[in-house]
């Protein structure tokens, strides 16, 4: 099953998005220029998200979202609090650990969603002990490991099983890959890294394929780009005329944004917790239709929500962007906005493509601008749409 | 043979070649280990799996450039930026808020929290660049011949993938289905040399349709170009050669019909 959510968003004047030279990012489609925002731009914003991050927090999920640590020893050494082991073997395992954060590959701290630019980074090596304010060590990783606090319980838990069945001399001496071969990889436990993937990180916590497929966003018209030249007046100097001149690019722009999400592929990740599955999409939509990423919005606050968002349930998971719609680009009119003229240009692709491929797919839209698909579920408000997504039997 | 069609297109597509590190290229036209790739998503097999190089040694593969597309260069960054608890005047950027931003670095100070790295110039949080190369607005129609058995297996698999498809990189969404029907053909020049096109290359050419269309055709070792996308190590980067015919095949004013699938 395949989850698409397609967006037609307006952004009022903005540079969400820039490249080197502080310009909106941008590309050629149906041979015009259009305004364009990176895929890991919007995954970023969607991460770091109140809308992402809240529905995992309201039920107590939050040691769902993953958190970047190089304290994965001491993480153990608190969970070994309430287990029974002597202190040589409680040791052995906190050591066990600390071996594993020294993987060849380090994560660097990256966003860990990303295809891997960081892979082939070293992290800084063996860092060691050091001591904290009250003197006590506090032992650290080599690098910075992107995990769930259920990684780190299960990860205790195999330690201690070894520890119980062969003694702590016996884990003490497993190194390397032999370690990790007794404890067996296994697969986070984390929303984030099931729906973006993670691709950096040390055995043997593995490498993770992304159930979430986001496409940079394209405005649905040709934009060009425009400068603001902008004064600042020194309000002490006394002189007259500005004290520094400056300008910055902007451009405004309606976009269309995709997204999909493989279900079986995020159950998977998930270790097969449908619910927590569930909770994901829900959340995942939130997120798409409210996260803006954050670039120059100090300076232009484009905080405008979608006008339209139609979500798409499909068996076959064949992704189909939506985006040649947008091929020959549309215009305002004395009576359409951007938004509307968008909105009709999709309505008519959407119809017609599907028509033509026959493709199967359940749908549903919420819409601000007047929008009809034949057999499509409206939906009144954005909670509709939220609890249309046909994912509770699935809980 | 049998032969296997596959229509790639879409706004963004990145067919890379060379890239490693910092620089992600894209080639211009899809290579044979993306193709390949995208066929083992939709067989279910992961990046590592060694089928990958079995299936690209038993499948021959043509490309046929209907819409050549514009190269995109994409600045990327991963990190950067300021945060509230991070004052722009401050020299200790230590954090004990997992979620901030930035390229972490590998340190922690005493009390456990998190350094991020700050670029010893500008004495801003540092961000880690890389430059992504996509191809925009491209069209390709991709002929496959192999085994029979293979072959249908494969046409199967684009149609009901065990994972979504994409054009090279995940970000890149077909914007028509990736499956473009199956045939006998003799060869892999007479398979491409069938008029069909997608609605969108149609589209295109009602401002101009060309003479004649590129294609790259695989051939033996030894003619044509050389270049090293034909899967050696799967998932390690590692790429043996195979060799490239380029021919351009005539297209009349009047020839071409749209997709026998979109009929």
């Amino acid at each position: 099953m395949l989850i698409a959510i397609h967006l037609l968003q307006n952004h009022a004047p903005s540079n969400l998005n820039r490249d080197d030279n502080n310009e909106p990012k941008d590309a050629i489609f149906g041979g015009v220029r259009r305004a364009r925002i990176s895929s890991q731009a919007l995954k970023r914003s969607i991460r770091w998200s109140e809308h992402f991050r809240q529905p995992f927090e309201d039920r107590g999920l939050s040691h769902l979202l993953a958190m970047r640590t190089q304290l994965l020893p001491e993480l153990v050494r608190e969970r070994l609090a309430d287990v029974e082991l002597a202190d040589a073997e409680k040791q052995a395992i906190i050591e066990a650990a600390e071996r594993l954060g020294k993987g060849e590959r380090a994560a660097g701290g990256a966003n860990a969603d990303e295809t891997g630019a960081k892979d082939e980074k070293k992290g800084k090596r063996g860092r060691g002990k050091t001591t904290d304010s009250g003197g006590e060590e506090k032992v650290k990783t080599a690098q910075l490991m992107f995990l769930t606090t259920t990684d780190v319980d299960r990860l205790v838990e195999r330690l201690s099983a070894i520890v119980r069945d062969k003694g702590a001399e016996a884990l003490n001496n497993l190194k390397g890959d032999k370690l990790v071969a007794e404890i067996g990889e296994f697969e986070p436990h984390s929303v984030d890294i099931a729906m973006f993937g993670r691709m950096t990180t040390s055995s043997p916590f593995k490498d993770v394929e992304a159930a979430v497929q986001v496409a940079h966003a394209i405005s649905t018209h040709a934009v060009e780009m425009e400068f603001d030249f902008y004064t600042a007046v020194d309000d002490i100097s006394g002189e007259a005329g500005a004290g520094f001149i400056g300008d910055t690019a902007f451009n405004s722009a309606t976009y269309y944004k995709y997204f999909s999400i493989d279900w079986e592929g995020l159950v998977k990740n998930l270790q097969g917790e449908a619910g927590i599955a569930a909770t994901a999409v829900q959340a995942l939509l939130k997120a798409a239709m409210f996260a803006i990423p954050s670039g120059k919005q100090n300076s232009f606050a484009a905080h405008n929500p979608p006008d339209l968002a139609l979500v798409e349930v499909r068996t076959d998971k064949v992704p189909l962007s939506y985006a040649n719609a947008f091929v020959k680009p549309v215009r305002t009119t004395p009576n359409l906005s951007l938004i509307e003229a968008s909105a009709r240009a999709l309505q008519e692709y959407v119809a017609a493509i599907n028509g033509m491929y026959g493709l199967q797919a359940q749908r549903a839209f919420l819409s601000s601008v007047p929008f009809e698909l034949e057999g499509a579920t409206r939906c009144n408000n954005l909670g509709e749409l939220v609890n249309w997504l046909p994912l509770a039997a699935k809980e | 043979m049998q032969t296997l069609f596959l229509r790639l297109e879409g706004p963004l597509q990145a067919w890379g070649l060379r890239a490693r590190w910092g620089e992600r290229d894209t080639a211009d036209a899809p290579t044979k280990s993306g193709v390949i790739g995208l066929l083992g998503c939709a067989l279910g097999l992961r990046r590592d799996d060694a089928r990958l190089r079995d299936l690209s040694d038993q499948v021959r593969m043509g490309v046929r450039v209907d819409l050549p597309g514009t190269l995109l260069r994409d600045y990327h960054t991963t990190g950067g930026g300021r945060f509230s608890d991070a004052p722009a005047t401050s020299k200790s950027r230590f954090h004990d808020e997992p979620y901030i931003g930035g390229v972490l670095s590998a340190e922690v100070n005493n009390q456990g929290r998190i350094k991020v790295k700050i670029n010893a110039n500008t004495g801003e949080p540092e961000t880690d660049v890389s430059t992504r190369f996509y191809l925009a607005d491209a069209s390709f129609r991709v002929a496959l011949q192999g085994p029979d058995t293979l072959i249908d297996e494969l046409a199967r698999a684009v149609q009901h993938p065990v994972w979504p498809l994409f054009l090279g990189r995940k970000a890149c969404v077909p914007a028509t289905p990736v499956y473009d029907g199956a045939g006998q053909f003799d060869d892999l020049e007479v398979a491409l040399a069938e008029r069909t096109f997608s609605r969108r290359v149609l589209q295109a050419w009602e401002r101009g349709r060309p003479n004649a269309l590129r294609a790259l055709i695989e051939t033996v070792a030894g003619q044509g170009n050389r270049q090293y996308d034909n899967i050696g190590v799967p998932g390690c980067r590692v790429f043996r050669p195979r060799y490239v015919r380029e021919v351009w095949l005539p297209l009349d004013a009047d020839s071409g019909s749209i997709n026998t699938l979109e009929g």
